[in-house]
């Protein structure tokens, strides 16, 4: 009798655990977040780029370029697969090694809509661990027409696989982003003689991550 | 000892094939001015419908016979699934282009029950849908005669002149005018035929009748004429009408696949590349090339290649029929260095590739690839990832450039040689400080000699370009940075 009766108990215990974990998902502990170190001091700051989460790099296009760069050195040292959507349609292939570019998928469009497309279809397939989506030259007004519900879109498809999805903005413009990442670049004529290492060591800015209640504050004031 | 596989009724089995006919059908040829029967199933000699008919006559007999034309690609295909089988019993095998092909068993293991394995390939081959009389004997020719009677079970032939003797003489397929001699001395079975003196028959009736006594003589081993060329993986189907959606072409692809790939796996291939061709309504053709990425005989990864190809494909023309080709391969296995990984799924990645290409353009996606060039800009993209060389890239430096495609022109105005202003719709201003000229030079010796000058500016609102002077025309290259 008394047996039976701690079964029940225990049952109980286990739906009502259940009941509890489906409604309030976030009291869970949270899961390690899982991250990719790109070897660049500034995006490692907090431990490197998120992975099933979106990841909004914005600044001038000359500072988006340096992060490129120290993403496609990762890349390469890790022998894994990079897919790069350009909306502008803008990247030099020229301006690299061409040993950076032989795991380097690069989808030239030209409209931020059909490069929000080709990165849905990149997202789904989950064949690369690395996605960077390039909006820095794409037209403003064609920025503009993005809708939000796009990038919850993007979450919903990321957040269960283990992709970087990287957003190189000219400025913050992605909802719901797990990180932001503000560059701060005043690059001048004389950068041309310095190597791309050492660009890629100096780049700054600041970086707002969500889970930190004070810069997540910092992150929706900066959108 | 010899088998022989022959599909009885061969041309119309062949034009049958994917279709489901319970009726009575004939086949017909074309060419022929009053459209004669070459060949009908039973249910139309159950009508009194017979070969050498017109096809008048026939629809006189039965309204509701299908009639359908010769198909020689069908035909094709349906004798590559006959030498498929044949090769997987032995090296040996010669194939006729009437529907039957004879192997050579010497190599078969002793003690094999010949019984057995004739009905092994029959119910292998009725699985694929083709119906065959199998026949076995001590000789080719023997063995042929064998599945000709081989109506109801596989026949195999120990004793030939048992075999041979009861035989009409008919079953030797003599010519018009030696059969005729023959009657006329009253010969009607083989039996009656071989009895005639041997030496006496040759001089009176030439070469041919000698012919005919060794190939049922049981003694005669003629060689064979050895297939030489592996066997093709490829389907063909005409439609009865122009078809308008992509369904019924993907119903068909889909059967074709199930059959073709039961055969890859037969023998332990997978499919490398897919070859769709797609006859159309004013006797051209559409024609594709699919190599999979990961080369597999899995029907669903297979079928999404095609069905996302067919999804975007736009035709100005019906198509008539499809053919579906596959080139077989051995199944290989990737050995990635320690840290180097691969894709996932390569056949799902090509499936994304082809959607990517076919809502961007061929030419705007895949792995980007250096011409052995200086000209600016000179690139191409490959479809797949290359091998990495081995060791660290060369160092790179400077800001990487973000090129305008195409370049903006711009009005540049000089100072002692130098650019000192420049008016643009991406950039105007004064420039602050440039580096240049670097000067750019190429194919002087042919047609396409090239010849450019480049500079790197930046302006004094901020912002840094590229800017470039050919045949005294400028034009901003791209950016670096933007203000």
């Amino acid at each position: 009798m008394q047996a039976r009766q701690h079964e029940n108990r225990g049952a109980q215990m286990a739906a009502l655990r259940r009941l509890v974990e489906e409604k309030f998902p976030q009291a869970q502990p949270a899961a390690p977040v899982r991250r990719l170190r790109t070897g660049c001091p500034f995006l490692d700051q907090k431990g490197g780029l998120r992975r099933g989460a979106l990841t909004e790099i914005c600044g001038s296009p000359a500072g988006g370029q340096i992060a490129l760069a120290a993403l496609l050195e990762r890349a390469r040292e890790e022998g894994f697969f990079t897919g790069l959507i350009d909306a502008a349609d803008a990247f030099a292939p020229t301006e690299w090694s061409e040993t950076l570019l032989h795991r380097l998928l690069w989808v030239r469009c030209r409209q931020a809509d059909l490069a929000l497309k080709a990165a849905d279809y990149l997202l789904r397939d989950g064949n690369l661990p690395l996605l960077v989506l390039d909006l820095q030259l794409a037209p403003e007004k064609q920025l503009r027409r993005i809708p939000l519900s796009t990038w919850h879109r993007f979450h919903r498809v990321i957040e269960s696989s283990a992709t970087v999805f990287v957003l190189l903005t000219p400025h913050p413009m992605v909802e719901g982003v797990a990180a932001r990442m503000a560059l701060h670049t005043q690059p001048e004529l004389l950068d041309m003689y310095r190597s791309r290492a050492d660009l890629v060591r100096e780049l700054n800015g600041n970086i707002f991550e969500r889970g930190d209640a004070q810069d997540f504050t910092l992150l929706e004031k900066s959108a | 000892m010899f088998t022989c596989l022959l599909a009885p009724s061969f041309r119309l089995q062949a034009a049958l094939r994917w279709r489901d006919s319970r009726g009575s059908a004939a086949v017909v040829d074309e060419m022929s001015t009053k459209a004669v029967i070459l060949e009908v199933n039973r249910a139309a000699e159950a009508r009194r419908i017979f070969a050498g008919m017109t096809a008048t006559q026939a629809m006189a007999h039965d309204p509701r016979i299908l009639i359908l034309p010769r198909a020689p690609e069908q035909e094709s295909c349906l004798n590559q699934l006959l030498a498929e089988r044949g090769l997987a019993l032995s090296p040996e095998v010669e194939l006729s282009p009437e529907g039957f092909c004879v192997i050579n068993l010497h190599n078969v293991a002793a003690g094999t029950c010949w019984q057995q394995l004739a009905d092994e390939q029959i119910a292998h081959l009725r699985e694929q849908g083709v119906v065959v009389q199998v026949g076995m004997a001590g000789t080719p020719d023997l063995a042929i005669l064998a599945a000709k009677t081989a109506i109801t079970h596989a026949a195999i032939i120990y004793d030939a002149p048992a075999f041979v003797t009861p035989l009409p003489l008919l079953a030797l397929e003599p010519g018009e005018a030696l059969r005729a001699i023959l009657q006329d001395w009253g010969i009607r079975t083989v039996g009656d035929f071989l009895a005639l003196p041997g030496s006496e028959v040759t001089e009176r009736l030439g070469a041919e009748a000698q012919a005919l006594r060794r190939k049922v003589s049981g003694q005669h081993k003629r060689p064979l004429e050895l297939l030489r060329t592996p066997p093709t993986y490829s389907e063909a189907y005409d439609f009865d009408y122009e078809v308008d959606t992509t369904e019924p072409l993907l119903f068909v692809l889909r059967r074709f696949l199930d059959a073709l790939c039961t055969r890859l796996r037969t023998v332990y291939r997978v499919a490398q590349t897919l070859h769709l061709t797609i006859p159309l309504d004013d006797r051209s053709r559409h024609s594709r090339v699919f190599c999979i990425p990961s080369p597999t005989a899995e029907i669903e990864v297979l079928f999404r290649i095609l069905e996302t190809y067919l999804e975007t494909l736009q035709l100005r023309q019906r198509p008539i029929g499809v053919r579906l080709c596959i080139e077989p391969s051995l199944p290989t296995r990737d050995q990635l260095s320690l840290f180097e990984s691969a894709l996932r799924d390569p056949n799902l990645f090509g499936e994304t590739l082809a959607r990517l290409k076919a809502l961007l353009g061929n030419n705007a996606v895949g792995v980007p690839m250096l011409r052995d060039s200086h000209r600016p800009d000179d690139f191409f993209l490959a479809d797949t990832f290359p091998t990495p060389p081995p060791g660290p890239p060369a160092p790179c430096h400077g800001l990487p450039l973000r090129r305008y495609r195409p370049a903006e022109p711009v009005s540049v105005q000089t100072m002692n040689g130098q650019p000192a202003t420049l008016e643009s719709a991406v950039a105007t201003g004064n420039i602050a400080q440039s580096m240049g000229p670097y000067r750019l030079s190429g194919h002087w010796w042919d047609k396409e000699s090239w010849e450019t000058e480049e500079w790197d500016i930046e302006l004094t609102e901020g912002g840094l370009y590229r800017i470039a002077r050919q045949d005294e025309r400028w034009t901003v290259e791209g950016c670096y940075d933007v203000c």
